[in-house]
């Protein structure tokens, strides 16, 4: 068998060789073109691509290219990670794995796996790339980082304790000499925290924890001490950076207990809050809660996108988020102020607008024992998938749902724990919304038939990708929200489209299910 | 053996709690391990079952151990742990403890009581043998279960009393505001609908007749929609109605009443009809108080 084994063994590091460049993480700080370097593409939380050879005009001339399907072990992985475009290499994850694969062909380069210990694997958003290094989250609460050439261990850190039920989902961000890293669960009472840990020895460097310190003004949003060091808050979501005011932005998740918040009486900060801190030590700067003493689960960690925009004549550092409540918030991201908040979806469980810019929750709007009929239902208005952004329509475009149902209470003792109740049935319309981040109003819709929900890409090509209403991407015209062309998958798209441009080349990449789909413009 | 005092307290402590909350005094129903696998939690990102939480070797609860192991709870900790493990003022919350989060079958317990903790018993807590240690970790493990079943695996949760409203007030809004004689009618269709359902169910069927709407796809969508029907008229040739197979921009797919599978793509030219006769309901969601969500339940109840 000597024979066979070396030519394989020398294709294998042909190969192999493709991935060995290391990353230049200068291009973290531009625009993606000929790579896409983190979850968003870049620090803005965007997604989006100034690449046009893809266009509402020739979209219909786009083709397959090739299609790679991962194999994971035992299961059928889901693919819910954005993937990384670096020196024509791929690199994406699901729970427990992360894959490298050739961009121009689908060949893969290496397969990791993660022998695990547990957690919940709902799914993994993606990785993170710096220098020679990629870093990824597993359900059993570490950080991994693997070589990039050749997807060796080169080491794993603790993030979060398993015994307590944390769990990692969230993509890693790099920021100078950070490793971002955000975590999950919500089955028992524990503190959120967003954390950053050493690129090189994994060890952390901070943590920022989603409560009060005793003796703060905030931590009077919570009845005691125990109830605001239980109080939940994790940071599961998209974490963006603007570099000139060095400030990383992030939302955080439900309060504990989720549904049952008889034992938390108070607006419980800094749960389901947008919330800005320093990269270098994690000292907040300031923050927005969007839910109040929330009780229907909707954590506010969908993406905080950063626009240099435009309102009344100014030029202004903005921020704005569709939140799973159904509100779409435009912040000042220098000081965290309300510029305004506006419903994208129906959502009947505020009673008004604060001055400051928070609705304010209506009482009878909690879940009850005998229920109570609430909008968005617990999968929300919009949820994990990642909206997008295009300064050229100046539209914000989300992936959301008009939704009811029951919510109820099934732990009615004094302190309930954990969950205490749930909500039930529904009904849901999907939709592409189209949002004016000067006016907060929705320009247009575009209706989905069934659930369909995926993360967003937005380009110069006049183009917003989306899944549509029967397992395919679709590419709607960006300015009018018209429909321009599609494609069938074997499944829906299950995570956030990329693009990039190689040899002259603009690709399309997508995820549905176990496989990966790429899409090239060859047309001239 | 227990003095005369702490067996009164302890009497006391079964009696309280038998009427606090009952679930002392019975025989708790046996639960094994969290449910490996479970509903999809649209929080989260959906996706099905075969969740698991914690770590895979999470102590798995035998309901003898937990029962004897109850026995013991009741002698020495009850009074200040409470009658759930969750605390009080004298006592912290188990459910919520470190030590018992990271215990496998009294691991963490045992040198934790070893340490000199004090038991309601006044004994000292190296009086608690090896085995009680291990009986008391499985009940304290079916605390922390219960605690999550109680929320979207759902298995432990008592079926809603949803039997709140005033079914006088129900039928003037189910002839009035609500319009729903325009299509039912309480001795036609619904006849005897308050002795087919429970409550609970009674109020989901009515305001969500469709079913779920969380899925996603086709296959979901018709699922939910089941009832639904559409006719498409070609630029040339007959119209065909059937039950929609797939609508998206591009194309539209059905079955015709005789199982025979049409499909088309979508032009300018070509026309869809949807008919849906479950549309009046949808456009009630907005409209419904939980008043009257309650007072319809109450009174589509009444039509036994």
């Amino acid at each position: 068998m000597k024979f066979l084994k070396t030519p394989l063994l020398s294709g294998l590091l042909a190969v192999a060789a493709l991935a060995q460049v290391p990353f230049d993480n200068a291009k973290l700080l531009q625009l993606p073109t000929d790579t896409w370097p983190m979850f968003n593409g870049d620090y803005s939380g965007r997604r989006y691509s100034p690449l046009k050879k893809i266009n509402s005009t020739n979209i219909n001339s786009l083709t397959l290219a090739w299609m790679y399907r991962a194999t994971a072990g035992n299961g059928t992985p889901q693919i819910k990670s954005t993937p990384l475009q670096i020196n024509g290499v791929l690199y994406f994850s699901a729970p427990d794995h992360a894959w490298a694969v050739d961009a121009r062909t689908g060949r893969e380069i290496w397969h990791f796996t993660w022998p695990s210990k547990g957690g919940i694997h709902i799914g993994n958003r993606g990785v993170a790339v710096s220098g020679n290094w990629l870093y990824f989250e597993t359900p059993d609460c570490n950080l991994v980082s693997l070589n990039i050439k050749d997807g060796k261990e080169r080491w794993h850190k603790p993030i979060c304790d398993l015994e307590q039920m944390y769990f990692g989902s969230a993509a890693p961000l790099i920021i100078g000499n950070h490793v971002i890293v955000g975590v999950s669960g919500d089955d028992t009472d524990v503190p959120g925290y967003l954390a950053s840990h050493d690129p090189e020895t994994g060890d952390v460097q901070w943590r920022w924890y989603a409560h009060p310190q005793p003796g703060d003004p905030e931590a009077k949003s919570w009845p005691s001490i125990e109830a605001m060091m239980h109080g939940g808050g994790m940071t599961w979501g998209a974490t963006t950076y603007d570099p000139e005011l060095n400030l990383i932005y992030f939302g955080t998740g439900n309060p504990q207990p989720v549904i049952a918040g008889k034992a938390r009486a108070g607006d419980n900060l800094y749960t389901e809050s947008i919330i800005a801190v320093s990269p270098d030590n994690g000292r907040m700067a300031w923050y927005f809660q969007s839910s109040p003493h929330d009780t229907h689960d909707w954590d506010a960690n969908q993406t905080p996108v950063l626009i240099d925009g435009v309102i009344d004549g100014k030029p202004r550092k903005l921020l704005a988020q569709a939140s799973r409540n159904g509100y779409f918030f435009v912040l000042d991201r220098k000081t965290g102020k309300n510029v305004s908040t506006t419903a994208f979806t129906t959502a009947n469980w505020a009673k008004g607008i604060g001055p400051n810019g928070q609705p304010i929750p209506n009482p009878a709007k909690e879940p009850q024992t005998d229920g109570a009929l609430v909008s968005p239902n617990q999968g929300g208005a919009a949820n994990w998938q990642p909206p997008a952004f295009n300064p050229d329509t100046g539209l914000f475009y989300v992936d959301a749902a008009n939704a009811y149902s029951v919510y109820y209470i099934y732990d009615t003792e004094d302190k309930p724990e954990g969950w205490g109740g749930n909500d039930r049935g529904g009904f849901q319309e999907s939709f592409l919304a189209a949002i004016d981040y000067k006016t907060g109003k929705t320009k247009w819709t575009h209706k989905w038939e069934g659930g369909a929900r995926s993360g967003l890409l937005t380009s110069a090509g006049n183009l917003v990708f989306s899944t549509g209403s029967s397992n395919d991407i679709v590419a709607l015209n960006a300015t009018t929200g018209a429909a321009l062309w599609h494609a069938g998958l074997l499944n829906g798209v299950t995570n956030s489209p990329i693009t990039y441009e190689l040899d002259g080349v603009q690709y399309l990449v997508v995820a549905g299910g176990d496989t990966m789909y790429t899409f090239a413009m060859r047309a001239k | 053996m227990l003095t005369k005092l702490t067996r009164t307290k302890h009497l006391l402590a079964v009696t309280l709690l038998a009427g606090a909350s009952g679930f002392l005094a019975v025989q708790a129903p046996a639960q094994g391990p969290p449910p490996a696998a479970g509903p999809g939690r649209a929080g989260r990102g959906g996706g099905g079952g075969g969740l698991t939480r914690g770590p895979d070797d999470q102590p798995q609860v035998d309901p003898t151990a937990a029962n004897r192991g109850r026995t013991v709870y009741v002698a020495e900790c009850v009074n200040c742990h409470g009658p759930k493990a969750r605390g009080g003022d004298k006592g912290a919350d188990l459910i919520r403890s470190q030590v018992m989060l990271h215990d496998r079958y009294g691991s963490q317990l045992g040198p934790f009581l070893a340490k000199g903790h004090p038991l309601q018993s006044g004994k000292p807590a190296t009086t608690i043998s090896t085995a009680q240690t291990t009986d008391l970790s499985h009940f304290l493990r079916q605390r922390l279960v219960d605690t999550f079943n109680r929320g979207p695996g759902n298995s432990g949760n008592p079926a809603p009393n949803v039997l709140t409203g005033d079914a006088k007030a129900g039928e003037a809004f189910f002839n009035g505001a609500g319009k729903c004689n325009t299509c039912h009618k309480p001795d036609g269709d619904l006849k005897g609908i308050g002795s087919k359902f429970e409550p609970a169910d009674l109020q989901q069927r009515f305001l969500f007749p469709g079913g779920g709407g969380r899925g996603r796809g086709p296959v979901a969508a018709a699922s939910a929609r089941a009832r639904v029907t559409i006719t498409v008229t070609p630029p040339t040739g007959p119209a065909v109605t059937g039950v929609p197979d797939r609508i998206d921009d591009f194309n539209v797919t059905l079955r015709d009443e005789n199982g025979v599978f049409h499909s088309f793509t979508r032009t300018p030219a070509l026309k869809l009809e949807k008919h849906d006769p479950l549309a009046a309901h949808v456009a009630m969601l907005p409209v419904y108080t939980d008043k009257n969500m309650h007072d319809i339940v109450a009174y589509l109840d009444s039509l036994k």
